[in-house]
């Protein structure tokens, strides 16, 4: 019981937070520079990271196909049977787990600590408003910056895929890809770049939040942190369910 | 200027303060004196809106603060200057943008005005070599006189410090009351100062006030202070271990 109520005040306070956030952002305009510094930053500093794991999913994911692609003679569809599991699903949640433990722990350190340290008290103080001061350049700037980093995972994973297929499946790269669009839908893509948004949104909204509502000293600071790892990895678990459920159903109305 | 009206402040259903009153002229200083713990940083916070009174109002110019809309609260807070008595500067920024802030976010100030003002500050509490440091790199007394310069710095017309002199050696702090004396005169502000330095406080005081057990006890002058007969100021300004406010309850 205890934890319903839990999930709801933490869920109502996060929507009512992300509202603020918006009117914030239709009142009083947004600072593009800041945003762009943010995202920049963001961007860079986990791109590496990113990178390497879309790579090494897309990899891992082609040699787990290749032992059971083998067995029944079908070595030509591996290129697509891996590139379609790794867009779909696999790809974009462990990218944003990894994301999560990067972007999202970092930001709510970051302004966990402001907040604790009365330095957002202090914007405020000085006749300025802390949500358009620094925390909606950061949840643009880590939205935006999630996304590309998402999406450039994806790629990164497709990348991988071919690479360990033709070093360790024996399979030349044209063979790879020639079924990748047999496998690969429009529908399937376009439903991947919508999860990677949601994605990026969920990151963004979580660890801001955290980071801004933390109290308490050091340790109020670490439980921020600790909270929004575990509360942005079940919210991105139960939005990719979220998400396929919905373009699902999106899909069979419009009819693809 | 600043009017308190039976303000109560519970925290974690501890009372803190209990229907505390007084009224503040603009123009005048009023120092809070008191044991710690009692309460005196939370008035601060109070009349700056950073926590709400559990029950009573504050108003600042005539405005009850609690009932004003965001926007007005922030552009009432753009006249208000605070001293944070941990300093809460902005620890990524450079002394010198740590002070620009509040300029670049809440005044339409060209380049040079901010430029000349900052430098101006920083020269006022002596702490212009450190122009390019970063807060972590200055001592603990250049921190609080930063954080005086940032309170300063968009000329507020009431001005809130909370431990100004705190950690500071008795030159310093008599040259940085001096200064806060000095731009009192000339901006004519109004000022509520947090100190338990005697000295300073009767050096700073057009009123002072005991804040003790939930209640704030408002002695006016420093000569009515000083003369008081009531056993807990004369126990409190004269530093005694024994007497009422250290009676167990
Ligand atoms: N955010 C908070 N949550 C819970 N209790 C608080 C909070 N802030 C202050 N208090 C309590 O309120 C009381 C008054 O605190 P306050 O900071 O106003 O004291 P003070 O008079 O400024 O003390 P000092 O001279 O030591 O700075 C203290 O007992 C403190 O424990
Ligand atoms: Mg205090």
């Amino acid at each position: 019981m205890k934890v319903l109520t839990n999930t709801l005040t933490e869920i109502g306070g996060l929507s009512v937070f992300v509202q603020e956030l918006f009117s914030v952002a239709y009142r009083k305009g947004i600072k593009q520079k800041d945003v762009l510094d943010q995202l920049w930053k963001v961007f860079i500093q986990s791109f590496p990271t990113t990178a390497m794991a879309g790579f090494f999913v897309g990899g891992i994911l082609t040699l787990q196909f290749t032992l059971q692609v083998k067995t029944f003679g079908a070595l030509g569809f591996l290129g697509g049977l891996a590139t379609s599991s790794t867009v779909r699903e696999v790809g974009p949640l462990l990218i944003a787990f990894m994301l999560s433990g990067k972007i999202g722990a970092f930001t709510s350190a970051e302004l966990g600590t402001m907040r604790v340290t009365e330095q957002i008290d202090a914007i405020r103080c000085l006749g300025a408003d802390p949500l358009q001061e620094i925390i909606l350049p950061r949840f643009l700037g880590i939205i935006f910056a999630s996304f590309f980093l998402l999406v450039g995972g994806l790629f990164m994973s497709i990348f991988g895929g071919m690479l360990m297929g033709v070093l360790f499946s024996g399979i030349n790269p044209e063979e790879y890809i020639r079924h990748i669009p047999t496998l690969v839908s429009k529908v399937s893509l376009i439903n991947s770049v919508f999860k990677c948004f949601v994605f990026a949104f969920v990151l963004a909204a979580i660890c801001t939040y955290k980071g801004y509502t933390a109290s308490g000293g050091s340790k109020g600071v670490g439980i921020a942190v600790v909270s929004t790892s575990v509360q942005t990895m079940i919210c991105l678990v139960f939005m990719d369910w979220f998400t396929s459920v919905i373009s699902d159903a999106f899909f069979t109305v419009v009819g693809s | 200027m600043i009017e308190f009206k039976e303000v109560s402040l519970n925290f974690d259903g501890r009372q803190i303060l209990d229907k505390i009153s007084f009224k503040l002229e603009e123009g005048k200083s009023l120092v809070l004196v008191g044991p710690s713990g009692e309460g005196k940083t939370s008035i601060l916070k109070l009349i700056s809106g950073l926590i709400k009174p559990s029950s009573g109002f504050v108003y600042v110019k005539g405005k009850d603060i609690n009932q004003l809309s965001k926007q007005e609260l922030l552009s009432l807070l753009k006249n208000m200057g605070m001293l944070f008595q941990k300093n809460a500067l902005f620890d990524s920024m450079k002394v010198s943008q740590n002070m620009k802030f509040p300029m670049l976010e809440t005044t339409d100030f060209t380049e040079e005005e901010i430029e000349k003002r900052t430098r101006y500050f920083l020269k006022e509490v002596g702490i212009d070599h450190a122009y390019d440091l970063f807060p972590a790199e200055i001592s603990g007394g250049m921190q609080k006189r930063l954080g005086i310069a940032r309170a300063l710095a968009l000329d507020p017309q009431v001005i809130l410090y909370d431990d100004p002199t705190a950690g500071l050696d008795p030159i310093t702090s008599r040259k940085i009351i001096d200064l806060i004396l000095q731009l009192k005169k000339e901006r004519a502000s109004t000022l509520v100062t947090v100190t338990n330095d005697m000295n300073r406080a009767y050096q700073l005081a057009d009123h002072i006030a005991l804040v003790v057990k939930g209640e704030l006890l408002w002695l006016d002058s420093v000569q009515k202070a000083r003369t008081s007969d009531d056993p807990r100021v004369f126990q409190f300004l004269n530093g005694k271990t024994q007497g009422p406010l250290t009676e167990k309850l």
